[in-house]
């Protein structure tokens, strides 16, 4: 492993970055065999890893609380400790992130808005139909409601009717 | 290399869904502009609106400094983007966002090592042959310095001198770097060939807990405006973009913003006739 990769595991990984810490030589041989590359992770400064971590898990947190601000609201931390664990890729990795965590929230028993549950299912499967009841926010709060969308030959129909 | 390397000149904007309006009815005092290739990748809005002034394209995930091979697909996203936009240059970072499996989705410093440069420059190579349009490599700002950070200006003046791209000169970034890690941009930029200097982004940066960041949110500040003034005044023909992605302003600010930035430019190019007077 040279030390790119190496760095990009120490980035995305908690546990594997603080046992580096706690640990340079050790971690740093096992992930570089490689001399140049070892000393590369043995110059890192331990701060200035950490805040590049926490940039990089922040910089997901904004733009995934623009996608889904009622789901994610009250839930930073929550979203903080899972998204060390996943790391979505491609150009569309903000939808993918938001959609995870909602699945992950479902997975929880945890309340999200059907609203922006259906609004990510729109942008990443357009084609693919969807019926779903749960709860949306709206202006007079969280409500009972039903998600249903639709999509065929480049045209998609989706709305949310909720009680109350 | 005699004028511009990238062809663009005065003073540009990078293009938020927000901005578009504004640009296309021509509105914001303006030379040119910067698409970003991804916000293009699944949609068809009509770049050639824009064609009314020079467009340039650039990208955030080619990941130039990663050890797999280059992202041949994206790659193709990105001429697709360039070519809708009928784009003079395109540009992506001195960095890498991908590497051992995992999209890490931002920018991340890479070790400038002889290896480095390798891999760099043959990826601007290919880039280069594939979009069939100059590339020009941008300075990043980030919270972990590397072995021989110090080097970049060098490193990057030596990839142009290889591959015939240009640097894309962030004096954001190079100012929140300098002040996180306590050197001095001027230093930086006398180390730099600024002939070689095809852009140059500009955006306000914000502080917290004693640290820059580079949040593009803010207007930029008078300080930076001084370093554009100190480039300009050895290159006054690099076109100035201004970024701004967040806590975005209203057309009134945007422009003010804008004129902000004209009055440096323009101030610049007049330098040799006022010395005359």
């Amino acid at each position: 492993m040279d030390a790119v990769c190496a760095l990009a595991r120490l980035l995305s990984d908690p546990t594997l970055r603080e046992q580096f810490l706690a640990n340079r030589q050790s971690v740093a041989w096992e992930l570089c065999p490689d001399e140049a590359d070892a000393a590369v992770l043995l110059a890192v400064e331990a701060a200035g890893l950490r805040r590049q971590a926490d940039l990089l898990i922040a910089k997901r947190t904004r733009a995934v609380f623009a996608l889904i601000p009622n789901s994610l609201s009250g839930r930073h931390r929550l979203f903080v400790e899972w998204a060390g664990s996943y790391w979505p890729e491609g150009y569309r990795r903000h939808e993918l992130d938001a959609w995870s965590f909602l699945t992950e929230v479902n997975r929880r028993g945890l309340r999200y808005c059907l609203i922006e549950y259906l609004r990510l299912h729109a942008r990443l499967s357009p084609t693919s139909s969807l019926v779903r009841f749960g709860l949306a926010r709206t202006g007079r709060g969280w409500r009972p409601g039903l998600a249903v969308h639709a999509g065929w030959s480049g045209r998609r129909v989706s709305c949310v009717l909720t009680l109350g | 290399m005699s004028g511009p390397v990238a062809g663009l000149q005065g003073v540009g904007l990078g293009v938020r869904s927000a901005f578009w309006p504004l640009i296309v009815d021509g509105s914001l005092p303006l030379d040119f502009v910067e698409v970003t290739a991804e916000h293009f990748f699944d949609d068809d809005l009509p770049l050639v609106q824009l064609s009314g002034l020079p467009v340039a394209v650039h990208s955030l995930g080619l990941s130039l400094g990663s050890p797999e091979p280059l992202d041949e697909a994206y790659l193709d996203r990105v001429r697709a983007v360039a070519e809708r936009a009928d784009a003079v240059c395109s540009s992506d970072h001195l960095a890498f966002t991908r590497a051992n499996g995992i999209d890490l989705g931002h920018l991340n410093p890479v070790p400038l090592s002889d290896k480095m440069f390798d891999r760099i420059a043959s990826r601007v190579d290919r880039v280069q042959q594939i979009t069939g349009r100059v590339m020009l490599l941008e300075n990043i700002t980030t919270h972990l310095q590397l072995p021989g950070a110090r080097q970049e200006p060098r490193f990057l003046t030596r990839l142009a001198y290889a591959t015939g791209c240009g640097i894309l000169l962030d004096l954001t970034n190079l100012y929140v770097n300098a002040r996180n890690f306590g050197f001095d941009p001027e230093d930086y930029l006398s180390q730099m060939d600024l002939a070689r200097v095809g852009q140059i982004h500009l955006v306000g940066y914000s502080e917290r807990a004693g640290r820059l960041h580079d949040e593009h949110a803010r207007p930029v500040q008078q300080e930076l405006l001084s370093l554009l003034r100190g480039v300009l005044m050895q290159r006054p023909d690099i076109g100035v973009l201004l970024e701004w992605d967040r806590d975005l302003p209203d057309a009134a600010a945007l422009a003010v913003e804008l004129t902000r930035i004209r009055e440096v430019v323009d101030g610049c190019r007049l330098r040799p006739c006022q010395t005359v007077v």
